[in-house]
């Protein structure tokens, strides 16, 4: 009998497990899914090719995973946002409507996905004479987090070398009146920023090779 | 013969690079440097590396630099010291400037200790090597931080290498409490700033600083105090501010306890990082003490450091009333926070009060059942005679409405315990496990906030179904009647006659309809829904309460609404559950009078004697008699009745271990 009862569990057990399994596969099979209608902004793989879009593919899975759940809680603004096109082109949403739908789980999986992905710089013009100043700018205030002219994923801190230079501008919009928090030891540093720094900033991430 | 020669050259050279490739490896550690290669000795290597002329190399990148130095007298004293220089340096093959160096790789700290280790652990050599263990741990934890994250641009290609913070030629980290210690200790910040400059300025003033490096005070924090040493980790994430919240506590004891115990606390507590900590008012590296006009908390600066997330975007601004709320509160303290002590009083005298009788009453009840039921029983059964015919009759006590009320009142009271309860007792482990099911803190307190809206609607319905009742009655309510809820004269007379029951000394006084401890249980909900109901409201709606009152309410609001839950709860399911289910002539429980809405003649004869005789005698018994409860209602009732003791025993079980288990870090 308790032979019996140990073979049922065992068999049980394998079925249970069987069926993870099967469910696990299903999951990987989904991220593309997911992640499916982000790309009509994102890009393919989250390499965008919009500049008023941000790249995202190849930013650590930490960083993707806090700023999405920044915008289910509604922390980071809910700017309104175009469908630049597909089906729905022309609709107005935002990243909080469109994170809220998705559950942590979610989130997380689209992170570890992305997070695999390579960053692909965005070609853009740039002022060099700006990009000199924004680099000393940059060694001086932001280095410390944003290491190797904020292209290390690894920094948790975003991806600034390469990111479309209307996203950085608005991101320092957003961090200037307050709608986006800064991390604490960051905000004095930019709050001591000239209005030509940043701009000296934007050119200088644009321009890292 | 001398065909021989070139073999045993051949054999040699192998037999030697081997060595120099294996060199590096544990086992061969003890080696003597000699054999490594010619004049591989320590002496040779300082008869340039010791400084005493100042040398300059050229590196692979074409610039000049120093020759390292050591300093030989310290390096003996570290704990490398017996050991030689190419035991390390493995890739040194040569003597000459500049060296030749072999295939080997440079010295790594890692793989070297984690091999010593794992030596260690085959010879069974552990706890004689504890400190290699020590070592191993730190590396574990090394791995998973920040500063073993990449940064290709650096030498060591990671953000900070073993060799950045130790110096690996001098390696002594004195016993713990030898002055020696106090020293290191304050060496600290000098060395976490080689990369951290902006931060070491802010420490130098605050008050740490101060502390330890002027004042050369060991209890002042450095840097790893906070930081760890090796589990370091970007503080912008939760799960290490966590950590460093409780490592401020593990020296602020006192402060860390007055935290716990406030909303900021038990959130934080629970494992969530979205309340205040201790450095979102008073500083990271910038502390000052109160007095001081630097201070985040000094009294000027208090409500901007509030306003920093109470900032008006999804929670409201933190308005002048918050300057008086004491964030450390505790109940000790009369002089700085008399409101609590006041309240806290209260509170216990209360609860005394409450259980002490109580508790008492159920004890005492209880022993002279069982003396009763031990000895003869002289318990009184019903003439049958009065009972012909009523075989299937039983009376009804209480209306469907009153049951539904008590169900769902039931119902909702026992979510308010288990979600309020989990907040109360953060520090248990159950709570964080309760919470996490729940979703989160919000949303068990939004459940918290529904269930006491049901509660509270039933009472307020009840209010307006208990007034309408009066006023039809008019006149003709007797306030002091049989049927009336408000105590009377009897009831006193009653309580006092049952301890004079309980300990022989008089009859079992018989009952009307209801009993004092009914009366009781009826009114306690009224004092409860005003506390407790009122706290809670008072909570709800912060902004209301903080345009009201000043911040302290806060804090003797939170204590009061705490503890008369827990009166509450405790109560319940103690006094309430034994006096209607777990008293000896109830048993085996349930008792599902309140379910079926009626109870057996006999019981009821025995319970509420005097309104049976009254009933019989005015002939009006026949108008309560009902048929008895079909089957599957009896069975419902007993079923419904079981889950929610079961329900109740938990709750008092998970309560009972946050009351008596403490927080442990
Ligand atoms: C309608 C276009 C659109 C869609 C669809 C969209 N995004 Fe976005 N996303 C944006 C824009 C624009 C921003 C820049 C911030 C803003 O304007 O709100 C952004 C910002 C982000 C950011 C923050 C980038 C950073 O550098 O911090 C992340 C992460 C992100 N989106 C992920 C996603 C994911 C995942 C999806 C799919 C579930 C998605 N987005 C769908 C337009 C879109
Ligand atoms: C103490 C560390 C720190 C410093 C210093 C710092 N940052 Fe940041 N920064 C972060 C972190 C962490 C994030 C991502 C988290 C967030 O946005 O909340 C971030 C995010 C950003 C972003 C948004 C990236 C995105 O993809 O949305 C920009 C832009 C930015 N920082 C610019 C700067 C500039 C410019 C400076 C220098 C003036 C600077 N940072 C200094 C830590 C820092």
């Amino acid at each position: 009998m308790k032979i019996h009862g140990s073979k049922y569990l065992t068999s049980l057990c394998s079925g249970l497990l069987l069926i993870a399994s099967g469910a696990q596969s299903a999951l990987a099979a989904d991220v593309q899914e997911l992640f499916e209608p982000c790309s009509v902004c994102h890009g393919k793989e989250g390499a965008s090719t919009e500049s008023n879009m941000p790249i995202i593919g190849g930013m650590s899975a930490p960083y993707l995973t806090d700023a999405m759940l920044a915008y289910k809680e509604k922390d980071w603004p809910c700017h309104e946002i175009e469908i630049p096109s597909g089906p729905d082109k022309g609709k107005k949403t935002d990243m909080c409507t469109i994170a809220d739908d998705l559950s942590e789980k979610e989130i997380e999986q689209i992170s570890e996905y992305l997070a695999a992905k390579p960053f692909v710089r965005a070609t853009q013009e740039f002022d060099a004479g700006l990009a000199a100043k924004g680099e000393q700018v940059h060694d001086a205030s932001c280095k410390k987090c944003h290491d190797e002219g904020g292209s290390l994923p690894d920094d948790d801190s975003g991806i600034l070398a390469g990111q479309w230079m209307p996203y950085i501008k608005q991101s320092f919009e957003d961090f200037g009146s307050g709608d986006r928090p800064m991390p604490k030891k960051m905000k004095p540093k930019f709050n001591k920023l000239e209005d030509a720094d940043k701009e000296a900033l934007i050119h200088y991430y644009a321009s890292v090779k | 013969m001398p065909a021989q020669k070139p073999a045993v050259y051949l054999l040699a050279w192998l037999a030697c690079l081997v060595i120099t490739q294996l060199a590096w490896l544990p086992g061969a550690m003890a080696a003597d440097a000699a054999v490594a290669g010619e004049g591989l000795d320590d002496a040779t290597c300082l008869s340039c590396h010791a400084g005493k002329e100042q040398l300059t190399v050229t590196n692979e990148d074409g610039e000049e630099r120093p020759l390292l130095t050591i300093d030989h007298r310290k390096y003996i004293k570290g704990v490398h010291g017996d050991m030689a220089c190419v035991d390390c340096h493995v890739e040194i093959i040569d003597s000459k400037v500049p060296h030749e160096y072999g295939s080997a790789p440079k010295p790594d700290c890692v793989q070297c200790h984690e091999a010593l280790w794992e030596i260690a652990k085959r010879e069974d050599l552990t706890e004689e090597k504890a400190r290699l263990g020590v070592v191993v741990q730190n590396i574990e934890a090394y791995k998973e931080s920040f500063h073993a994250r990449s940064a290709p641009s650096r030498k060591s290609g990671v953000k900070a290498h073993c060799d950045d913070c130790h110096d690996t030629h001098s390696f002594d980290v004195p016993p713990r409490g030898t002055s020696k210690r106090t020293e290191w200790h304050l060496t600290v910040p000098t060395v976490c700033s080689k990369c951290h400059e902006d931060s070491l300025e802010e420490y130098l003033v605050s008050v740490h600083g101060v502390e330890a490096t002027e004042k050369h005070n060991l209890k002042a924090a450095v840097c790893v105090d906070c930081h760890t040493t090796h589990a370091i980790s970007k503080t912008s994430r939760d799960p290490f501010q966590l950590l460093i919240t409780k490592q401020c506590g593990s020296c602020h004891e006192e402060e860390f306890e007055s935290y716990r115990d406030t909303y900021h606390g038990q959130i934080n507590t629970l494992g969530y990082a979205y309340t205040a900590k201790c450095f979102d008012c008073h500083g990271s590296h910038e502390i000052f003490a109160v007095d001081d006009p630097e201070s985040m908390v000094h009294p000027d600066n208090r409500l901007e450091t509030c306003q920093e997330c109470h900032d008006g975007r999804k929670i409201k601004k933190a308005t002048a009333g918050f300057l008086t709320f004491g964030p450390h509160a505790n109940t000790h303290d009369y002089e700085r926070y008399p409101q609590v002590w006041i309240a806290a009083k209260f509170m216990h005298g209360l609860l005394l009060f409450v259980f002490g009788y109580f508790w008492a009453h159920s004890l005492l009840w209880w022993y002279r059942e069982c003396v009763d039921r031990c000895g003869v029983k002289t318990e009184q059964r019903i003439r049958t005679d009065e009972l012909v015919g009523l075989e299937n009759k039983q009376v009804r006590r209480f209306g469907l409405v009153w049951r539904i009320g008590h169900l769902l009142f039931a119902l909702s009271v026992m979510t308010l315990i288990l979600t309020g309860m989990a907040v109360f007792y953060s520090y248990t482990k159950w709570a964080p496990v309760v919470i996490d099911i729940l979703g989160g803190p919000q949303m068990a307190g939004l459940i918290h906030r529904i269930s006491a809206a049901i509660m509270l609607g039933i009472f307020f319905l009840h209010l307006i179904g208990v007034s309408i009742h009066i006023a039809r009655k008019g006149r003709n309510f007797r306030w002091f009647g049989p049927d009336s809820l408000v105590p009377n004269w009897k009831d006193f007379k009653d309580a006092w006659g049952m301890f004079k029951w309980f300990v022989h000394k008089g009859e079992k006084p018989v009952f009307d309809r209801w009993t004092y401890w009914e009366k009781f249980d009826y009114w306690a909900v009224f004092w409860g829904m005003a506390i407790i109901g009122g706290s809670g409201m008072m909570l709800t709606f912060p902004d209301i309460t903080a345009s009201i009152f000043p911040g302290w309410v806060f804090n003797v609001v939170t204590l009061v609404h705490g503890e008369e839950a827990f009166l509450a709860a405790v109560f319940l399911f103690t006094v309430h559950f034994f006096n209607n289910h777990f008293r000896p002539d109830k048993l085996p429980p349930p008792d599902v009078v309140m379910f079926t809405g009626t109870q057996s003649l006999e019981e009821f004869r025995r319970d509420h004697g005097m309104q049976y005789d009254r009933l019989v005698e005015s002939g009006e018994l026949e108008k309560y008699l009902v048929d008895s409860p079909s089957r599957p209602m009896t069975l419902g009732s007993k079923i419904l009745g079981l889950t929610l003791i079961t329900i109740g025993l938990v709750l008092l079980v998970i309560v009972a271990i946050g009351f008596f288990g403490g927080y442990s870090p």
